[in-house]
This record gives structure tokens, C-alpha cells and sequence, in this order.
């Protein structure tokens, strides 16, 4: 297709709008409401142009661009035009700072006094420097203002975790309301009030919480103006590094930008779509990086302790403490304890480390355990993960799948199957985004589970299982996984089993068939002398072990261990993992290392080496790779037979409420991500009963209120979480320990205030 | 005998029975006006005297004849005798009229208006001779305050449906043409040739297509569509039957606002007998056309009077303007294509369908034809709704139709407030789509609003700018906040803070508004003002540099003052004044202190009104201040 632009001919593809044909052929129309990943709007109005043959200024986002098209993009009245309405909008958006002539000395200097009765403009915006509408004043050209500005007076919405709001900035160019609806078919944001009064935010009052919103954070991706502010982030200024990385809260992996300034992180971004891009990262990936990169609890040294105290001690010393603590220690007096989080690259050299130098192969990780006696089957149906079965199939069945704040790229495309037609049906304890948009929702079954699944698919010619992680904790879960196993080995259905760890494939492949054996059972044999906790330190009393080697980017609580050796952190040391798809997927370096923190697999080198080894002399990860054998990946596991620990009873009158237990499995190298990031455990806290709204208010209890959960004989309390992600009868409680106190999972309980 | 002749001849029947001489009936308005007015009170005592005298009559419901000004209405018919009106009619007169005509078998003489007889009445005018009514052309309107609303047989008994029924015998193509032909234009404002818009729409791909009729009518003042659908609601769901054939479609919708629950009302009560008689559904009238219809209630903003709005909130979503291209025609409902026609254009089609192109054309003006209800509000001797063949001057309509004004003539604003407002020289101006534009005004749905000299044209603008920019859906710079701009710019003008550069800030505001907005409330909320700026800019000019309202409308431009000579002394404004400005001891000249005054009006009223008082309190404007 051909048309011409100011004077010049210019192909375009069918379908294109005038803007898209403008920008393609270099040129720029200023414009602020359109933006790639979104349907047009036409709401800034500066995009007009003239077009032959129309009538009046149409704007070139929303035109489409048509054969034989004559359009002028620069006309004096245009100019003129556009001013005009440039104007309009800085005068609803305090920015006196874009017209001000000591704008430049302002920027080097800070905030001058002329702009003392000024509460708010650019210099004291978070969004400073990185600004769409600073660009267009740049581009359009702007000296002054012939309107008075209009302060809308709008309280600061500070309450959700993660990102602030002001409104009083708001262009309404409705960039956040369409990502919300279009990509992220959450629909948490909508135009509100009309006039002068218009804005933005969940419909009916509610807090973002409230209405549903998974704190994604696209809107924040999208917002070309500082309204929305990155709580972490807001005078981190802009970053001066991005590198593309992988993010390390699950299995998936996701691709994203870590952004980061005078060698710190400061943020992320989805991958590779500068500063407004659409979003594609959960609230994990585009939100707690920074946190758990920069926690307090960062280990700078290493330390070690002495006769009365803690001392602090070069690495050369910590190094050569390891190894005298090590000596002579050999074979079942040594065991190793191993993160799911760690990269190929660490768990191959402490792998060999372990079987090697110690001649131990006394290997185990607590975080499998947490995961109980289903992860065998889970993870045999892992193996045959494709993430192109969800295209594929005619039917899709979730079962403990809580999209709520993890796995969003997985929920994306399940909507959006959903949404053309396919046939979606959740099966579990939790009302995720994509419930709107299932056919069908099933509480957890409790019983003649491979009936039930059966029944759910049983007109599908291509089914899927999507398996969250949640589908492990409850009593039947082998159960459960047994069925869809069967249904997987006999070909009637496929499975996609989501991992909570960013690393889990790699661990099964080191641990082979030893992954099922029980940390706790290996720490209480009374045999072990020194315990080397890698990145994974149980929880609970000291193990009984002579002594305990921490290695860890966190510092450890106090008197838990002997050493402690500073691991490298979130984006401080290249390496690989196994994605749940099985693929690798290459986490980059983005800063150096802190302090004297080194990567995993080089201070087990160290270590190996001042015990007088000669073979762990690995110059960088790249050669460990070289090294490590192609069958250290994905192998097909040995699992148990289904064994359910028996069903749970439907709950009795007198014990209303069914509720849930499950560990914090969303976790940062052996941390608990609720434990490390304060926004993240806003949303998902251990230790809380999660309970219905309705529920709450029924029994007259708000956030924070015990209550007395009664189960049989058995009680505790806790304090009440209500969420509306939880339908009505359900209860969930995130705990670290799943087994303690209820006789069974889920358990009939009742509630009552205390 | 076919289907429709079969229900024909049974309404026809009933009709006759009903008003064919043999029995009383007395005919009473309550449409949403004469409910207003107090029709229902009057009703009752109607029954009460009929049951006092032991006399018998049917009491027929009808809608609004047009003539609000003289709600509540009654109509008394004999058997036999012509059919006598009555207005503003209070509860007390029933005995008598119901006396008058029943036991002395006479019209009470002191209270008739008019009579509907087709020969004249000695000392009472014909009806429609009466001088708000005789230039009139009826058509849309013709069933209004006659039928009963409610009763499908009494709309096919006048008509109804016989266009429907002519319709399906023709090819959809050639309902098209005819109504091509007749040249009817869409009557919710822009004035599109309706059979162009389906034309355009029976050639759009898809299977699926819809009729949307628009009963949102926001505009302030205007009731036009109301009074259509609460008087005849067959005409409008015949109008939308014919639509629907004609371009292919088998759905519709009637969009329209919650606040007209009585049109709703009878326009769910017309569809569940229109089911009944197999006029809507599967099948319609033994033919192989099947339509039906939903109701869909907005909640009442302006703005989703407009098409793309209009559609947005029929989906569910907010109602905002997206731009068009494309058009409704070629992606609308759902992104199918579909029709939307504003209730009096769908009203007007049953007339031309059938009697025909030409006949329409016989009204109104080549490139204007046929007719237009108006409602005509203001500081009017005669309110209500009327229909003229459009080309009648704005002068016959004011000063005939509606009587004139009680002070001199100011201005009209015709379109509701995106329209202009014209000044005594426009006088002249052929009521019409090109004319009015060319005023600078619009056409709009109809309404028109009449002011004299105790109206500020300033203070007008600044109202309907106010009005405008509220109702704003917010989603295009221009509209959002060059209005709001435009808006402080005229409080600050009618506060007595303008300035001579503000009326170029306007000028410049309106125009950007005009030219850059989104949907059609932008580009043509500047009207009010570009028309008062270029009609009266003397009026502009006072406020700003004599500080001077001519109305004596705009607060801060006025002052109070005691006329000495007048004053009786008699402290009833010293009671009155909230703050203390009047003072003086009784049966002596009392002194106002400005400084205090806070321009509430409460001593101007007490001194007009009160018996003792002199009427000695002026309000005046510009007087040195
Ligand atoms: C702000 C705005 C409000 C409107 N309100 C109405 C309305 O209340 N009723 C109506 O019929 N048309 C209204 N319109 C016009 C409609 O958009 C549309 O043109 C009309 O319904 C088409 O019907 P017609 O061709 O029969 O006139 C409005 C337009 C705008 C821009
Ligand atoms: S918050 Fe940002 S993205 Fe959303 S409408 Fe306002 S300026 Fe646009
Ligand atoms: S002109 Fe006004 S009503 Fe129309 S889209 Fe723009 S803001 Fe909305
Ligand atoms: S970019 Fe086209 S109107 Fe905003």
C-alpha cells in the first residue's frame, strides 16, 4: 500500500495506522495516549493531521492509513494546533518546571528556590528523566503556558504494596486502563466520575487489594507521566545499566531487563520494550528483585564464630576455616544441604564437591521436602512440559493453580485461549484472575479424584492439566497426581506441572534418585559432623550437627552457624538453569558481587582447593559448563505410587470452614520471598488465615484480628487476612511447616473471634 | 384476508365503538407534563363528580397534545357531540365541567379552550385553530392526545403498522429508496439522509445487524422524544420494524435514559402486545421477517446520546466516544453493522411508508422536506411541543406558535446547549439543517429555548459551557479542559473580573475545542459562545468594561438600592436582610449599606410582594460601580 506523507510516498502494510506509517518512514507525529501494545484511543489529541478528503484534523492513531492517502503531518494551523492542546494538557499536570528557563541549572543544582511555591514539578517528580511528556514538550516545543494549571488536590494513594499513585499528574491518556483490560484481561482499572472530575482507579472505591489487581505492574510500564511511582524505585533516578537477564522466583524464567544504577539493581522491566512496554512479568519479577538484591540482611563478608561472639574475617581466613573444619571429615559424617534456586553451574562443582572431596553423597534440600511426598509424580510429569501444549489442546484444566501473583506469562495465554473459545476449567481452593474467564470451577476434590478428573475432560480430545503448585500440599495430592500421571503415561491427556523454584529440574538431575530422601530424616541420624547448608538452612533448632558452614547471600540468624561464607546475590554471578520447559535459560551478570561475596561454585572451589584438590581450578562458569555432562539435565524420576494419606471428610455443620495449608514456596535462594520483601507479604503473609470477605464480616473480624481456628481437639490461632481471592467456606494459611497441628490437609476447622 | 387486514378491521372496530358517537368519554393527558401538572388528582376528582351525578363515561388516557402550558388537559365528548377541551384544569373544576356537559348538556363556557368539532362553535375556537396550533403540520405527532398509548388497536385503528405492512410487501431495497426519496433526514441532530445511512449499512458485510433506536435526548429543556414515545410508542418500535427490514437486521434496541420511566414503561407494555398480534418475533405478520427488540436503560450522561458512546454502553463498557471512521454503519453493536435513528426520525417513517415519498415531500423545503417537533421552552408566552414543516422562520414559530415573549426579545438558542444562540436579526432564518449552520448554530434534536431581556446572554453561555463541560466523558484533552478553561474565562466575565484579552483567550479556546475534539459534545461546545461573542459582544463588552449586566442577571454586577420616595418605612426588609445591610426606624426612610449587601434578593421580594412595603427596593446594574 502506497500514500503519501508530507510530500513524500511512503509504503505501508494493510491494516496500519497513519502513525505507524509515519513512524516507519521516520516520521514523527508527537503523541501520547497511542502506544504499540494497544488499541487505538485518541484521546491526547496532539497526533491530528490533515488527510485530503476529510473533513477536519483526524487524529493518525486511530485513522487507518489507506491506498492513495494524502496526509500532511505539519501545516502552520496544525503547529498551531497542537499547541493549543499541549498547553490544555500541561495545564491539568503541575509542570511548571518544562517551561522554566532555569530548568537546566535546576537539574544540575536541584531544586532552586524560584519553585518554592510549586509543590510539585519535574525536578521533584520520581518519573524525572525517563518522562514521555517531557519528550513531547521537547518535541512540540513549548515557551509558556497561557493557562492557569489546575491542582486537582487529589490524595496520594499510598496503601497498596509496591507502587504509589498520584493522581494530580494523570494526563488520562488511559494507557494503564487498556493494558489492564486488553493484555492483562484483569480489568482492575477504569475511567472514573466524568468532566473535570474524571479519573482513574477500580470502580466502586475499592482498594486496588479489593478490585483484584495482581500488582503487575503494566500499568506502571505504560504511565508516561509520574502518577504511578515504583514505591522501591521512586528516587532511585534513571538507570545507567540494563542488562537482560532471567527472573529467579520460579520455573518459568521469564525473560526481563534488570535496570540498575551505579552498579546497583534499581528495577526490572519485561524484556526488551524500553521504558513503556506491556507486562508480562508476575508482581514477583517486577517488583521484589530489587528488594531481595539490596535486603539489609545482605552478607558483605564472611564471619565466623569465636569463643564469646561473632568475628567478621577475610575471605582468605574463612576460606581456610572451611577447609580445617572439613578435614578429615569424610563420607556420612558430612551432608549438604542444597537450594532449588541455585544455577546449574553451583550445583554441579558442589555436586562434585560433595561426592568428590567429602566422598558424600549424603545430599538433600529441605525446600524439596517442603514440597512433600507428591513431588516425586509432579515432577515425573514435569518432564514432559511443553508450553506449546496450551495452544494445542481443546480443553484446559487448572488444578492448584493460583495465577494470582505468580506465573502470569502461563495465565496470559490461558485467558487468551480462553477468551477465542477454548474450553477452561479450574479445579482448587483460590479465585484467580482467570476465573472470570473459566467455563467451569471445582473445589479441590476429595475423593475418586481419578473419576473427577476424568469426568472434567471427558469430551476433550486434546486435554491439558496445569498443575500449580498448590496441588501438592493437600492430603490425596499423590492421589491426584497418580490420576494425571496415568493420564499422561496412557497419552489421553497432557500436563503442564508449574515449579515454584527457579531451578528445581537441575536439583533433580544432581540429586537423581535421592531427591525424595528427607532432609529432617538425614539431619537426626546423629551421624553428620559438619552440615554445609548451600543457600538452604533448615528452619527449626540447630541440627544436631558438629558443626554448620552457612553459604548464603542473606545472613543466617544468629548462632545457627559456625561460618558463614557471603555468596553472590540476585544478578551478581552468570549461570544456567533448567526452565520448567526444560530449556536453559542464561542469567547475566548485572552487578558486581557485594562486598567480598563470591559465586557459589568459586568459593566451593576455593574451599576444594585449600584442601589441597588440584581440579576445581574453574576460571568462570563457562568452563564449568564445557565440563558438566549433557546428561546433567532433565531425567525422568522414580516416583511413588499414589498412596493418599487418606481423604479429608467433607466438613461437618459444626466445623464450617474447609481450610488450606501450604509452605511460603515463593522463595529467594532458601528465603521465603515474604520474608525478604514487605510488599510481596502484604499480599501473601505466612501465618495468616486468608479468608473470604464476606466471611470476615460475618464474623465482625477485620484485617488483623485473631481468631481461633478448631479443628477436632486441635487448635490455634492466627490473625485474619480477608481477600477476595477466596470464595466463600475457604480458608488458606501460608506456614512453614504444613504438618504442624491439623490433623489433616485441607482440614474442616471452625473459626471463631477470639 | 391477510393477518394485518384481520387486526386492521378488529381495531377499527373497537375504535368506532369507543369514539364513534355512541358513548361520553372524557380524555385526559398524562404523559409525563400533565402528571407534572397534577392529571392524576384531576382524574380522581373526575371519577368522584361522575359518580356524584350518576353518570356514565369512559375516561381515556392520552399523551401530551402539545400544548404543556395548558396541563393538566381535559377533553370532554357526548355521544354524539364534538369533543370540548379544557385546560389547566384544577381538581375543583370537575363537578362543574362533568355538571355542565352532563346535566345541562353545554360546555362550561367560562373554562373551554377549544373544540375538535369539524363545524364551528358559536364563542369557541376550533382546537387547532387556536394560534399556537394552526400553523402546525402533525404528522409524527398526529396520534399524541388522542389514542390511548397503551392500546395496539388504537394505534393500527389511526394507521398504525399499515406502513410496516406496505414495507414487507416490497423487495428491503426498495423501502430504502422510498425512503431515499422522501428525503427525510436524521432528526437526532446532524441531519444525515436516513435512507443514505441504510443504505450504507445494507451494503456492510455481516451476518448480524442491529437497529439501535436513540432515546437518550439529554439536551436540558428538551422533551420531544419523551412526549413521542409516552403519546405514541407504536410509531417509534413500527418505525424501528421497518428499519430493521429494510437493512437486514433482527435486533434492536431502544437506548434510553432511566429518568423516563413512564416512557419505558409504555414502551414495554406496547412490545408485549405487539408479541401478542405477532408483530414482533418470529414471523412478523405472516412474513418471513423476524425482528425483536431490547430495552436498554442508561443512567443518564449526555454524552452516550452520541452514537459511538451510545453503542459502548449497550456493550457494557463506559460510555466514550471512539472516533470514527468507522462508522456504526460499518462496525457498530458488537462491531456489527448497525443503524442508529433518533426516536422522531423512526416515528416519521410509518407516515412515509405509507403515504408515500411525495406526500412527504409536500412539506417543508427541497432540501429540508417535512416536518420537526421542537420543544419550545423559555421566557415564552406558550410552552410546549410542536411540529412545523421545517423552512418556517424562527419568527413565525416564536411569536405565532409560542406567543411571544412577555419583556422584548433577547435571543433563541436552537440545539440544546451545543447550539448557538441567535440574536433578533436572525429572526428571518427558515428553520433548517444548512441554515441554522451557517448561523453558527445547530439543528440539533429540537430544543429551543426563548429569552427575553431579563435574560443574560453571557450568563446563558457561561450555563450551557457549565453544563457541557460536567458532562464531559473526559477522555479528550480539548473537551475536558478547554471547556473547563472556557468556563472560568465566563465566571470570571459574569463576576465583574473580566478583562478585554480574555474575550481572545475565548475566541482562541473555542476554536481549538471546536477543532480538536473527539466526539461531537466537543466540536460543537464552543457554540454558545462563538454565537453570544459574534451576536452580542456588546453584551460581553458591558460586563467587562462597565462592570454592567443590561439583564440584571449576573450577581456581582448588580447593586440594591431603596428608592426614598417609595419607602413606607415599615422594617420588613430590615427583618428580612440575612446580614444586617438595612437599617432605619420605623415609618422613616431606611438606608441600605452596600458594603454589607450580600445580593440575596430576600428585600426585593418582601418589599414587591408585602402589602404594607413600597415596592422601593431596585436592583440595578452598571450604576458606577
Ligand atoms: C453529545 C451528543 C449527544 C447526542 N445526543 C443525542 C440524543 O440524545 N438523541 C439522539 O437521537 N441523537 C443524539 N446525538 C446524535 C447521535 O449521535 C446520532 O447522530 C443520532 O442518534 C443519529 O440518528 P438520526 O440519524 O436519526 O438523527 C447526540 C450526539 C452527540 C455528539
Ligand atoms: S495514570 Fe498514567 S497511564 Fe494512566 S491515564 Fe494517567 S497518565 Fe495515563
Ligand atoms: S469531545 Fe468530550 S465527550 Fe467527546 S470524546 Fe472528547 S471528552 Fe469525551
Ligand atoms: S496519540 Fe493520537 S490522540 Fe493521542
Amino acid at each position: 500500500m502506497k500514500l503519501v506523507i508530507d510530500n513524500r510516498t511512503v509504503e505501508a502494510p494493510e491494516g496500519t495506522t497513519i502513525l505507524d506509517a509515519a513512524r516507519h518512514s521516520g516520521v514523527a507525529i508527537p503523541s501520547l495516549c497511542s502506544h504499540p501494545e494497544l488499541t487505538p484511543y485518541g484521546g491526547c489529541r496532539l497526533c491530528i493531521v490533515e488527510v485530503e478528503g476529510m473533513r477536519g484534523f483526524p487524529t493518525a492513531c486511530t485513522t487507518r492509513a489507506e491506498e492513495g492517502m494524502t496526509v500532511r503531518t505539519v501545516t502552520a494551523e496544525i503547529r498551531q494546533l497542537r499547541r493549543e492542546v499541549l498547553q490544555l494538557i500541561l495545564s491539568e499536570h503541575p509542570a511548571s518546571c518544562l517551561m522554566c528557563e532555569e530548568a537546566e541549572a535546576c537539574a544540575s543544582f536541584q531544586t532552586t528556590i524560584r519553585k518554592a511555591g510549586v509543590t510539585t514539578g519535574c525536578r521533584t517528580c520520581t518519573n524525572d528523566g525517563r518522562c514521555d511528556l517531557q519528550e513531547v514538550v521537547e518535541s512540540v516545543g513549548l515557551e509558556e503556558i497561557a493557562y492557569p494549571i489546575y491542582y486537582r488536590n487529589i490524595p496520594v494513594e499510598k496503601d497498596d504494596p509496591f507502587y504509589d499513585r498520584d493522581y494530580n499528574l494523570c494526563i488520562l491518556c488511559g494507557r494503564c486502563v487498556r493494558i489492564c483490560q486488553e493484555v492483562r484481561m484483569n480489568g482492575t482499572l477504569a475511567f472514573k466520575q466524568r468532566g473535570r472530575r474524571t479519573t482513574i482507579g477500580p470502580a466502586f472505591d475499592r482498594s486496588h487489594l479489593e478490585a483484584g489487581c495482581e500488582f503487575c505492574g503494566a500499568c506502571l510500564s505504560v504511565c508516561p507521566t509520574g502518577t504511578l511511582g515504583e514505591k522501591g524505585r521512586k528516587w532511585a533516578g534513571a538507570p545507567d545499566a540494563t542488562t537482560a537477564s532471567a527472573c529467579p522466583f520460579c520455573g518459568l524464567a521469564c525473560d526481563l531487563q534488570i535496570l540498575a544504577r551505579k552498579d546497583t539493581i534499581i528495577g526490572t522491566l519485561p524484556p526488551d520494550t524500553g521504558t513503556c512496554s506491556g507486562g508480562t512479568l508476575c508482581v514477583k519479577g517486577r517488583f521484589c528483585v530489587p528488594e531481595a538484591a539490596n535486603h539489609p540482611d545482605r552478607l558483605a563478608g564472611p564471619a565466623a564464630r569465636v569463643e564469646g561472639g561473632v568475628l567478621g574475617v577475610p575471605m582468605e581466613e574463612a576460606i581456610q576455616r572451611a577447609a580445617g573444619l572439613l578435614k578429615g571429615v569424610e563420607g556420612g559424617a558430612f551432608a549438604m544441604l542444597l537450594s532449588p534456586d541455585l544455577s546449574l553451574e553451583d550445583l554441579w562443582v558442589a555436586g562434585r564437591f560433595a561426592r568428590e572431596v567429602m566422598k558424600s553423597d549424603r545430599l538433600a534440600s529441605t525446600a524439596v521436602e517442603a514440597l512433600g511426598p507428591a513431588v516425586g509424580p509432579f515432577l515425573e510429569v514435569a518432564a514432559g512440559n511443553r508450553l506449546a501444549d496450551i495452544g494445542e489442546s481443546d480443553c484446559i484444566v487448572a488444578v492448584g493453580a493460583d495465577f494470582s501473583y505468580g506465573f502470569s506469562p502461563i495465565a496470559l495465554r490461558i485467558m487468551a485461549e480462553a477468551r477465542s473459545g477454548r474450553r477452561y476449567i479450574r479445579v482448587g481452593a483460590i479465585e484467580d484472575p482467570t476465573a472470570k474467564l473459566a467455563r467451569e470451577s471445582h473445589p479441590h476434590p476429595l475423593a475418586q479424584e481419578s473419576a473427577f478428573l476424568e469426568h472434567l475432560i471427558a469430551s476433550a480430545h486434546r486435554p491439558l492439566f496445569v498443575l500449580g503448585p498448590d496441588v501438592l500440599f493437600p492430603d490425596n495430592a499423590e492421589a491426584v497426581l497418580a490420576a494425571v500421571r496415568n493420564f499422561t503415561r496412557s497419552g489421553r491427556a497432557k500436563a503442564l506441572a508449574l515449579l515454584p523454584h527457579h531451578n528445581l529440574f537441575g536439583l533433580a538431575a544432581l540429586l537423581g534418585d535421592t531427591l525424595e530422601r528427607g532432609a529432617s530424616a538425614l539431619l537426626n541420624d546423629g551421624a553428620i559432623r559438619v552440615l554445609y547448608c548451600l543457600e538452604n538452612l533448615p528452619g527449626g533448632p540447630r541440627p544436631a550437627a558438629v558443626s554448620v558452614i552457612h553459604q548464603s547471600p542473606f545472613r543466617p540468624p544468629a548462632s545457627s552457624a559456625d561460618l558463614v561464607l557471603p555468596a553472590a546475590g540476585m544478578g551478581e554471578a552468570p549461570g544456567t538453569v533448567l526452565t520448567l520447559d526444560g530449556q536453559p535459560a542464561v542469567v547475566r551478570q548485572a552487578v558486581g558481587p557485594r562486598g567480598t561475596a563470591l559465586p557459589d561454585w568459586k568459593i566451593l572451589s576455593a574451599i576444594a582447593t585449600a584442601m589441597g584438590r588440584t581440579d576445581f581450578n574453574y576460571a568462570d562458569a563457562g568452563e564449568i559448563r564445557r565440563e558438566m555432562p549433557p546428561s546433567f539435565a532433565l531425567k525422568p524420576l522414580r516416583s511413588l505410587e499414589g498412596q493418599t494419606r487418606g481423604p479429608a471428610a467433607a466438613p461437618p455443620a459444626n466445623q464450617p470452614f474447609l481450610l488450606h495449608r501450604r509452605p511460603p514456596y515463593e522463595s529467594f535462594r532458601g528465603v521465603a520471598l515474604n520474608a525478604l520483601v514487605p510488599g510481596f507479604a502484604d499480599l501473601l503473609p505466612s501465618g495468616h488465615i486468608a479468608i473470604n470477605p464476606g466471611d470476615a464480616a460475618r464474623l465482625g473480624t477485620t484485617d488483623g484480628d485473631i481468631v481461633r481456628v478448631e479443628a477436632g481437639g486441635a487448635a490455634a490461632e492466627f490473625p485474619v487476612k480477608p481477600s477476595p481471592r477466596l470464595t466463600p467456606g475457604t480458608l488458606v494459611l501460608i506456614h512453614a511447616d504444613p504438618s504442624a497441628r491439623f490433623p489433616s490437609n485441607p482440614c474442616a476447622v471452625n473459626l471463631r473471634r477470639r | 384476508m391477510t393477518d394485518f387486514e384481520r387486526l386492521k378491521e378488529q381495531s377499527i372496530r373497537e375504535w368506532t365503538d369507543l369514539t364513534g358517537g355512541t358513548r361520553a368519554v372524557i380524555t385526559l393527558g398524562t404523559a409525563s407534563c400533565g402528571r407534572a401538572a397534577g392529571a392524576m388528582a384531576v382524574r380522581r376528582s373526575i371519577e368522584e363528580a361522575l359518580a356524584k351525578h350518576g353518570v356514565e363515561a369512559r375516561i381515556l388516557e392520552v399523551g401530551c397534545i402539545g400544548s404543556c402550558y395548558l396541563e393538566p388537559m381535559v377533553d370532554v365528548t357526548l355521544p354524539g357531540g364534538p369533543r370540548f377541551s379544557y385546560g389547566n384544569v384544577q381538581p375543583a373544576w370537575a363537578e362543574r365541567i362533568v355538571a355542565s356537559h352532563f346535566l345541562e348538556g353545554k360546555p362550561l363556557a367560562s373554562k373551554v379552550v377549544g373544540h375538535f368539532g369539524r363545524d364551528a362553535i358559536e364563542g369557541i375556537p376550533g382546537f387547532f385553530d387556536l394560534p399556537m396550533f394552526a400553523p402546525q403540520v402533525r404528522i409524527v405527532l398526529k396520534n399524541c392526545g388522542f389514542i390511548d398509548p397503551e392500546n395496539l388497536h388504537h394505534s393500527i385503528a389511526n394507521g398504525g403498522y399499515a406502513g410496516l405492512h406496505k414495507a414487507l410487501q416490497k423487495p428491503p431495497g426498495d423501502v430504502i429508496s422510498e425512503v431515499e426519496a422522501a428525503g427525510l433526514r436524521g432528526r437526532g441532530g446532524a441531519g444525515f439522509p436516513t435512507g443514505r445511512k441504510w443504505r450504507f449499512c445494507s451494503e456492510a458485510e455481516g451476518e448480524m445487524k442491529y437497529v439501535i433506536c436513540n432515546a437518550d435526548e439529554g439536551d436540558p429543556g428538551a422533551f420531544m422524544n419523551r412526549s413521542l414515545i409516552e403519546g405514541d410508542p407504536h410509531a417509534v418500535l413500527e418505525g424501528m420494524l421497518i428499519a430493521g427490514y429494510a437493512i437486514g437486521a433482527s435486533r434492536g434496541y431502544v437506548y434510553i435514559r432511566a429518568e423516563y420511566p413512564l416512557a419505558i414503561e409504555r414502551l414495554k407494555k406496547a412490545m408485549a402486545q405487539m408479541r401478542a398480534e405477532g408483530l414482533l418475533g418470529e414471523g412478523i405478520l405472516g412474513s418471513p421477517f423476524s425482528f425483536d427488540i431490547g430495552i436498554k436503560e442508561g443512567a443518564g450522561a449526555f454524552v452516550c446520546g452520541e452514537e459511538t458512546a451510545l453503542i459502548a454502553s449497550i456493550e457494557g463498557r463506559r460510555g466514550m466516544p471512539r472516533t470514527r471512521p468507522p462508522f456504526p454503519v460499518q462496525e457498530g453493536l458488537h462491531g456489527r453493522p448497525t443503524v442508529i435513528n433518533n426516536v422522531e426520525t423512526l416515528g416519521t417513517l410509518p407516515h412515509i411508508l405509507r403515504n408515500g415519498a411525495a406526500w412527504y415531500r409536500g412539506f417543508g423545503t427541497e432540501a429540508n422536506p417535512g416536518t420537526k417537533t421542537f420543544s419550545l421552552v423559555g421566557k415564552i408566552r406558550r410552552t410546549g411541543l410542536i411540529e412545523v414543516p421545517l423552512g418556517m422562520p424562527l419568527r413565525k414559530i416564536i411569536f405565532d406558535i409560542g406567543g411571544g415573549t412577555l419583556k422584548p426579545f433577547r435571543a433563541v438558542q436552537t440545539g440544546g446547549p451545543s447550539g448557538g444562540c441567535l440574536s433578533e436579526e436572525f429572526l428571518d432564518t427558515p428553520v433548517g439543517y444548512e441554515s441554522l449552520a451557517k448561523a453558527g448554530s445547530i439543528m440539533g434534536s429540537g430544543g429551543l429555548i426563548v429569552m427575553d431581556t431579563d435574560t443574560c446572554v453571557v450568563d446563558i453561555a457561561r450555563y450551557f459551557l457549565d453544563f457541557i463541560q460536567k458532562e464531559s466523558c473526559g477522555k479528550c484533552t480539548p473537551c475536558r479542559v478547554g471547556t473547563r478553561h472556557m468556563v472560568e474565562i465566563l465566571e470570571r466575565i459574569t463576576g465583574g473580573e473580566g478583562e478585554l484579552r480574555d474575550l481572545d483567550k475565548l475566541q482562541l479556546l473555542a476554536q481549538t475545542v471546536k477543532k480538536t475534539s473527539l466526539c461531537g459534545l466537543g466540536q460543537t461546545a464552543p457554540n454558545p459562545v462563538l454565537t453570544t461573542l459574534a451576536y452580542f459582544r456588546s453584551e460581553y463588552l458591558q460586563h467587562i468594561q462597565e462592570r454592567y449586566c443590561s439583564a440584571v442577571v449576573c450577581r456581582p454586577l448588580l447593586e440594591y438600592f431603596i428608592i426614598p420616595e417609595k419607602c413606607t418605612g415599615c422594617q420588613r426588609c430590615v427583618a428580612a436582610c440575612p446580614t444586617g445591610a438595612i437599617t432605619g426606624p420605623r415609618a422613616e426612610v431606611h438606608n441600605l449599606d452596600a458594603s454589607k449587601c450580600i445580593k440575596c434578593r430576600s428585600c426585593y421580594e418582601i418589599c414587591r410582594f408585602e402589602a404594607i412595603a413600597g415596592n422601593a427596593i431596585q436592583i440595578r446594574s452598571g450604576g458606577g460601580l
